[in-house]
């Protein structure tokens, strides 16, 4: 009977405190890596690499307050969807602010020019924007477009052809543990902690750990060459030319072969771009970086709020200039 | 074999499951000196024979010295045993750094000696010490030979300790190889106590500072004064939580089978002066280079001046002992300058105190500082630092890493508890938690779990340290020494 009390304390303590739990990480999103951000919620916290409070509409917009006028879609992934700042901090709101015209924040961690290029239609027939920005960082635009297990390029006879990820086929158990992930937070972040977990667990190989202490000659790696002109067309032909293009580069390496083409291309093909990077000298003489927080790295990762002024003043500069020009 | 990993729980649930089975004593000792064999050849199965060469070579000294009361027989004894734990211990961790040296110094002749890269053996330096405590005390008949050659080989190869500490002393361990072996719910529940705040302070704090205290270190000259501090700071508590958190899981885990090993952190950063500092941090090698370097080099019998030079000689040792680079030795050089420093000011001004609160100040400052050659790679690295922190240095990036703020916060409290609530017996009655204490680990806290806040407070804590425990896993600290 002693036994079967304790039995019991002990399962109501660990429920309650799995309750406890679940409560708290229905309001938590505190790693990209773990990227269910919620939209079907519409209150998302960020705890680490940064603290943004973030509100979402049932679309997957960003809530800004209402503007009437034209309308200025911004697609792009985490770095667009910013759940690490506050709603006023974003890029998008700012120009908002800046600009005095509806904008539109549809970003989405995880996606891709792939996933741009194929959602064109749709998200033109819905929201009939005036014009779009379609952001994108260093690795969009290299490899991050032919990573087969997301929305990826394809060459077909010679063209370029964005695909769907190919849809898994989940098992029994998966299925079951797809439908519990929707429904706890606890399960949802637990699984995605455990898979964390057993990634870091690659250990040295058992009982010949020494063997790895050994310098190993290094294996090329065959250089890929990214088509960033083909991608950079195909964008620019699926918004019907009516588009910006926002760069957002690391912020301690040097521009790359990529930036370096993507800046061409867009001079060559008169396109309108903007590249953060212009706003690097400003932030290295004042000590900052436009990536990072206190909870995470300098210089690494997303954007801050300081990175995302400096790129509202960009775009904002950017669009005005083609507002004068009667673009939109 | 990380004490972090899963593949270490699996390998302890195993060996407890084993140990739980009922057996013959002798039987229960094969298994966990087997175990630790198995443990220790996980990293690298060529660098077991180096360890059973050890307990093989202090055992039979040991043997030789007690077989004899010819004084100069029983020294040339503990001499061969001394000889052949330094010299592996030598070759295996300062050979390199020799002939790096010697290559330097010839550089002007022309000529170069081939640098041999050797792979430092895991826990050399623990185990050698370990070991060599034993012969010492034999010969110095503070303790009985050991009689059994597993108990032996047990005492040297038992995985808890065997790795990074705490360095157990055969005098206290060996009395303890009487007690049944394996695990008990009272055994369980202290070591997995002891075992869970380890832990914790190992992911929850450490290695999240490690990624501040990494940055800053890695590029000091990038960095602002403010935030060089921070970095600082952040590897202090980073190598305090590290280490202790190890400690706690040795000890944790060696209780599971029902043995006691040695309190080797007492909330250091409360020190009031350098001598109190080293009562507090690494306690089982500062106590060993007490008893068996600093008293053996004539302590404070030889006059003044030796006792100086002895206490001098002692951290500069103690330096080195940590790694094979000038850096440490530097680290050495300053702890033992402070000593001789507090030394001297105790006998020349006796009457002359500080007020507590300035002297905590003094010390916890002196000690932070003297972190930076300990954690910079070189004296470059160190210079850099040096001169960030004070305000002439390149860089102005400015970060304020937040962890800082909330692992200051963390290890405050539990300094806190730690001063307070082992002499307030009951206080965690609520929790139905206690501070449990022998006369060997120290003061600990246990979680009972017979309630449903007691439950729901362990719950709690092991589902903080899953989902916000650090996932860097950076190496214990410890570990490369």
């Amino acid at each position: 009977m002693r036994i079967l009390s304790t039995f019991l304390r002990i399962a109501i303590g660990t429920l309650l405190a799995l309750l406890a739990f679940e409560i708290l990480l229905r309001h938590l999103s505190w790693s990209s890596s773990i990227s269910e951000s919620g939209h079907g919620s519409t209150e998302i916290y960020r705890l680490l690499e940064g603290w943004g409070v973030s509100h979402w509409d049932s679309r997957g917009i960003r809530v800004t307050p209402p503007k009437a006028g034209p309308v200025l879609l911004v697609v792009g992934d985490s770095y667009t969807e910013s759940g690490h700042v506050d709603d006023d901090d974003v890029y998008t709101s700012r120009l908002q602010s800046l600009l005095g015209i509806k904008v539109l924040n549809d970003g989405l961690s995880t996606l891709s020019p792939a996933d741009y290029l194929l959602a064109a239609p749709e998200v033109q027939t819905r929201f009939r924007p005036s014009w779009t920005i379609i952001e994108l960082n260093a690795p969009d635009l290299s490899d991050d477009g032919f990573i087969d297990s997301k929305a990826h390029f394809l060459w077909r006879e010679g063209k370029l052809v964005p695909t769907l990820a190919p849809q898994a086929k989940l098992g029994r158990i998966s299925r079951l543990l797809a439908r519990l992930r929707r429904r706890s937070a606890l399960m949802n972040y637990g699984i995605a902690r455990g898979t964390m977990f057993r990634a870091l667990a690659q250990m040295p190989p058992l009982f010949r750990a020494a063997d790895e202490a050994a310098p190993k000659p290094a294996t090329p790696h065959p250089a890929f060459t990214p088509p960033v002109e083909n991608e950079l067309s195909l964008m620019t032909a699926a918004y019907g030319g009516r588009l910006t293009f926002l760069f957002i580069p690391e912020f301690n390496k040097e521009a790359d072969v990529v930036e370096k083409r993507f800046l061409a291309h867009c001079a060559a093909a008169r396109l309108s771009c903007v590249d953060l990077r212009v706003a690097f000298d400003d932030f290295r003489t004042r000590g900052r970086a436009p990536f990072g927080f206190p909870n995470s790295y300098f210089g690494q990762g997303h954007m801050n709020a300081d990175g995302h002024r400096a790129a509202a003043d960009l775009l904002a500069h950017e669009l005005s200039s083609l507002r004068r020009r009667g673009l939109f | 074999m990380v004490f972090s990993s899963l593949r270490f729980f699996l390998f302890l649930g195993a060996i407890l499951g084993i140990t739980a089975i009922p057996m013959s004593h002798t039987r229960k000792k094969a298994v966990l000196c087997a175990s630790s064999c198995v443990f220790y050849a996980a990293w690298d199965y060529r660098y077991l024979a180096l360890l059973l060469i050890i307990s093989v070579i202090d055992y039979f000294c040991a043997a030789r010295i007690t077989a004899t009361e010819n004084i100069p027989v029983r020294k040339a004894w503990l001499t061969a045993s001394i000889v052949s734990n330094l010299a592996i211990l030598g070759f295996f961790k300062y050979a390199g750094f020799f002939l790096a040296n010697l290559n330097g110094l010839l550089v002007f002749t022309g000529r170069e000696v081939p640098v041999l890269r050797i792979i430092l053996p895991a826990g050399i330096s623990f185990y050698t010490f370990k070991s060599m405590s034993y012969t010492i005390d034999v010969f110095r008949k503070r303790i009985a030979p050991c009689k059994s050659r597993l108990d032996y080989t047990m005492f040297v190869t038992f995985f808890p300790d065997l790795i990074a500490g705490p360095i157990v002393r055969a005098s206290v361990f060996l009395p303890q190889m009487e007690r049944t072996i394996g695990p008990t719910r009272e055994r369980l529940l202290h070591g997995a106590s002891l075992f869970l705040v380890g832990i914790g302070k190992k992911l929850l704090v450490a290695d999240h500072l490690a990624v501040v205290a990494d940055a800053v270190f890695s590029a000091p000259q990038n960095w602002s004064c403010v935030t060089t501090w921070c970095g600082l700071v952040a590897y202090a508590l980073q190598i305090y939580c590290d280490f202790s958190g190890y400690s706690d899981m040795a000890i944790g885990t060696a209780k599971m089978f029902g043995y006691d090993l040695p309190e080797n952190f007492n909330m250091p950063y409360l020190a009031a002066n350098v001598a109190e500092f080293w009562h507090r941090w690494h306690i089982t090698l500062s106590e060993w280079l007490r008893d068996y370097l600093y008293v053996s080099l004539g302590g404070n019998r030889k006059g003044r001046a030796r006792t100086y030079v002895n206490l001098m000689l002692t951290m500069l040792l103690g330096g080195l002992w940590h790694g094979a680079g000038w850096n440490f030795v530097l680290w050495g050089f300053l702890h033992g300058f402070a000593l001789a420093l507090h030394r001297a000011w105790r006998e020349f001004f006796p009457a002359a105190r500080m007020p507590r609160f300035f002297a905590w100040a003094l010390t916890l400052l002196f000690v932070t500082l003297c972190w930076v050659p300990f954690r910079a790679p070189d004296f470059a690295t160190t210079i850099a630092m040096l001169r960030a922190l004070f305000g002439s240095g390149l860089g102005h990036n400015i970060w304020w890493p937040v962890v800082l703020a909330w692992s200051i916060g963390l290890v405050i409290i539990g300094h806190l508890a730690g001063s307070f609530l082992p002499a307030r017996p009951g206080s965690l009655r609520w929790l139905d938690a206690d501070y449990s204490s022998d006369s060997i680990s120290g003061p600990y806290l246990v979680f009972r779990m017979r309630t449903i806040a007691g439950s729901f407070a362990v719950a709690a804590a092991i589902l903080s340290i899953y989902f916000f425990g650090a996932l860097n896993a950076s190496p214990f600290i410890y570990f490369q020494f």
